[in-house]
């Protein structure tokens, strides 16, 4: 066949841990930038783990599910947990959970999630999560 | 054969429009692609309908249309003027459609929700078509 009918390139699958981590302190810092407000920096890697999300399902749903589209919210969470983890990060969450307070609010639990791994936050930022980036995936 | 193709956006906001062979004009291809969309949103009104392609939409009296949905809710529109389109072959059309539509989401500097004008999707559209006739 022709270069453009070929399939999308499923690569191995496996990002280098030390590429991804140098990539993502550079995106920290990136964000950094003119701002020293927790909630500021947290919203900045959220968008970009946002425009990083609206790319990767649409591919991740094309290659898992081919013509299917999940139309129901429990399927799709499940598919979230499980799925579109092992694609990102190599493993599945480790669990979900259903608030109490609020019924259409979820949370998908990842004890130790990646980017947050070579993080050590400095005390004037000391509420800073960078796993922000993945909510907003 | 194909007479056009096109990507809608969620918010029902023309994406991408490509005519070929045909001495129809624009205006009426859009206003055909605008209707279709009324169709796909009774078609998914069905709780039901949790497939992709979502087959032949409509019928005008020269074409007919055919729709497939993303999981991003971006729809592709497609319309012929063959009274012999298989139904098979559209499907892998779609997909064909839907990998060239992910691989132009692929570019950092597209705004997923802008108007898509990138020359390779062009490109692949064009060698899409024609190969398909």
């Amino acid at each position: 066949g022709d270069p453009i009918d070929k399939p999308l390139p499923r690569g191995k699958g496996e990002v280098n841990l030390s590429a991804f981590s140098f990539l993502f302190s550079e995106l920290v810092q990136y964000s950094q930038t003119r701002t020293n407000q927790v909630t500021l920096l947290e919203q900045r890697l959220s968008d970009i783990g946002w425009s990083v999300g609206q790319r990767i399902l649409d591919v991740i749903v094309f290659r898992e599910r081919g013509l299917k589209r999940e139309t129901r919210v429990v399927n799709i969470l499940s598919f979230i947990q499980t799925t579109v983890w092992k694609i990102l990060f190599g493993r599945a969450a480790d669990s979900i959970e259903q608030s109490l307070e609020h019924k259409d609010q979820f949370m998908i639990i990842d004890q130790s999630p990646v980017t947050n791994k070579f993080i050590s936050v400095p005390k004037e930022l000391n509420q800073l999560n960078c796993a922000a980036f993945i909510a907003g995936v | 054969a194909i007479v056009c193709v096109a990507v809608v956006g969620r918010s029902n906001n023309p994406l991408y429009l490509r005519i070929y062979h045909t001495d129809t004009s624009e205006l009426k291809l859009q206003f055909i692609v605008h209707t279709s969309l009324d169709i796909f949103e009774e078609k998914l009104k069905e709780s039901s309908m949790n497939t992709a392609y979502l087959g032949l939409l409509y019928p005008t009296e020269d074409f007919k249309v055919y729709g497939y949905i993303t999981n991003t809710n971006v729809k592709l529109v497609v319309i012929v003027d063959d009274s012999d389109t298989k139904d098979s072959e559209m499907r892998s059309f779609f997909e064909k459609f839907h990998l060239h539509y992910i691989r132009a989401t692929f570019n950092p500097f597209y705004k997923i929700g802008e108007e898509i004008t990138s020359k390779k999707f062009n490109a692949s559209m064009d060698q899409l078509i024609s190969s398909r006739g």
